[in-house]
């Protein structure tokens, strides 16, 4: 040991000082930020307990009401067949929410258990657009909602454009889109959907005129299992899960979604989607040998 | 040489098996934490991009709090014991070098890792990380033997 001055005694003091104040600093910064994430798991449980009571309602609803219309065909009597083709229409509704639903909750769990990879392939992209809307028909003419397509794209092979993409993705999206923009919508009114492409991206905007969304609220929606009605008086069905899977699906496919809304006036959805460079299949099978050469770093 | 199967493993996914796999992936910012058990033989690999989950989205492996204890998970339900496991951290470069103080999401990223790998007592000697600077490196990761190389 070395003797040491006052001056240089002080230094060394005030020096281990600001030293130790930096560490408590960091570990005040660490701490909140644990006491946060805490908060945010708590939340979080409470709405997946609203969560499970409310889809439970929408498994079990529709199926109760399958069984009992499907019991009723069964003792329709012979001359009473125009009764059966209603029947079979709500069958057919409820049936088709449920697996609407039911798609939604497993891509979720998909989603949530990192299973979810891009499968890209050229896709006749309208054509997709086209088959929602055909599947939607049912419900939007029930609510006498007219469903506009606005096809903007020019150039492709005649009329046919083709996008590299996930396919299964992109439907899945456009399902969700279409349904929220059908739900919040007003009776006889419409909902347009509007495709335009540019050198590398495809933009889709699905517009309705219905109840809108007001600024404070366009932040919490892509929230998992939040919905803005969420009272027992809800009229409007479904699970909340909806925009979070379209903005993580969207996440895997490089794209983004934006909203431009007006409570009362309606609101917009529209999603970009860049096209997938060519994908490399994983590598090649064969030469593993290359990749671990002797002079490469291994750890 | 063995021969190996292969799998690209793309951000915010997992991959976990028993099989000799070669995984490679692409890093940044994002961090990939490789884990492999030497007594049952079986590894897994993550790949997520920011920090902690922020309670809002889907919780995804896209967050590091998440993927970790799911790649866990994965490996336990493989019979992998906690004490065997060897891990090995790498990615979270900082790839935006203009704004260093605002984000620091690679480094964030690497904390995430190290807080929840020392928590659990999974890291011992064999605990290796290092940053890629400022550009994406490919990450091979040949599970078999739990070893892996930056390209």
């Amino acid at each position: 040991m070395t003797n040491l001055s006052d001056r240089q005694l002080l230094k060394e003091l005030k020096d281990g000082l600001q030293e130790r104040t930096k560490y408590e600093q960091e570990v005040n910064m660490l701490s909140q930020e644990l006491q946060d994430v805490t908060k945010r798991f708590k939340e979080s449980e409470a709405l997946k307990s609203h969560f499970i009571s409310n889809i439970s309602n929408e498994i079990v609803n529709p199926f109760t009401s399958i069984l009992g219309l499907s019991k009723s065909i069964l003792q329709v009597e012979k001359n009473d067949w125009k009764k059966v083709v209603s029947m079979v229409a709500l069958i057919h509704s409820e049936a088709f929410n449920l697996d609407f639903q039911l798609r939604n909750i497993f891509v979720a769990a998909k989603i949530e258990a990192g299973e979810v990879v891009p499968n890209i392939a050229k896709v006749n992209v309208r054509n997709i657009v086209q088959t929602i809307i055909e599947s939607f028909s049912l419900v939007a003419r029930k609510m006498g909602i007219d469903i506009e397509f606005n096809y903007n794209i020019e150039y492709g092979f005649g009329k046919n454009f083709y996008f590299k993409t996930d396919s299964e993705k992109l439907k899945l999206i456009m399902s969700n889109l279409l349904n929220n923009a059908l739900k919040y919508s007003f009776k006889d009114s419409k909902v347009i959907i509007t495709m335009t492409a540019d050198e590398d991206s495809l933009n889709i905007s699905v517009q309705d005129f219905g109840t809108g969304i007001s600024e404070k609220n366009q932040k919490v929606i892509f929230e998992r299992f939040k919905r803005l009605d969420s009272g027992i008086n809800s009229i409007n069905r479904g699970h909340g899960l909806g925009l979070s899977i379209t903005k993580a699906l969207l996440d895997v496919m490089g794209g983004h979604i934006e909203i431009a809304s007006k409570k009362g006036e309606g609101s917009t959805f529209t999603v970009r989607i860049p096209e997938a460079k060519n994908v490399v299949e994983g590598f090649s099978g064969e030469g593993n040998d290359i990749f671990f050469d002797d002079d490469d770093e291994i750890f | 040489m063995n021969q190996y199967y292969q799998h690209f493993l793309y951000p915010s996914t997992l991959f976990a098996s028993k099989e000799p796999y070669m995984v490679k992936t692409i890093l940044g910012s994002c961090v990939a934490i490789c884990l492999w058990d030497p007594v049952v033989k079986a590894g897994g690999i993550n790949h997520y991009m920011l920090p902690n989950w922020n309670g809002n989205d889907l919780a995804s492996p896209k967050y590091g709090n998440i993927a970790i204890e799911k790649l866990l998970e994965r490996l336990y339900a493989l019979g992998c014991r906690k004490e065997n496991l060897q891990a090995k951290i790498f990615g979270g470069g900082d790839l935006i070098a203009a704004d260093r103080s605002a984000m620091l999401i690679g480094e964030r990223n690497i904390r995430v890792a190290r807080m929840i790998l020392e928590e659990k007592k999974h890291s011992d000697s064999s605990l290796q990380y290092r940053w890629p600077k400022r550009e994406e490196n490919p990450l091979f990761y040949r599970y078999w033997g739990g070893k892996a190389q930056i390209h």
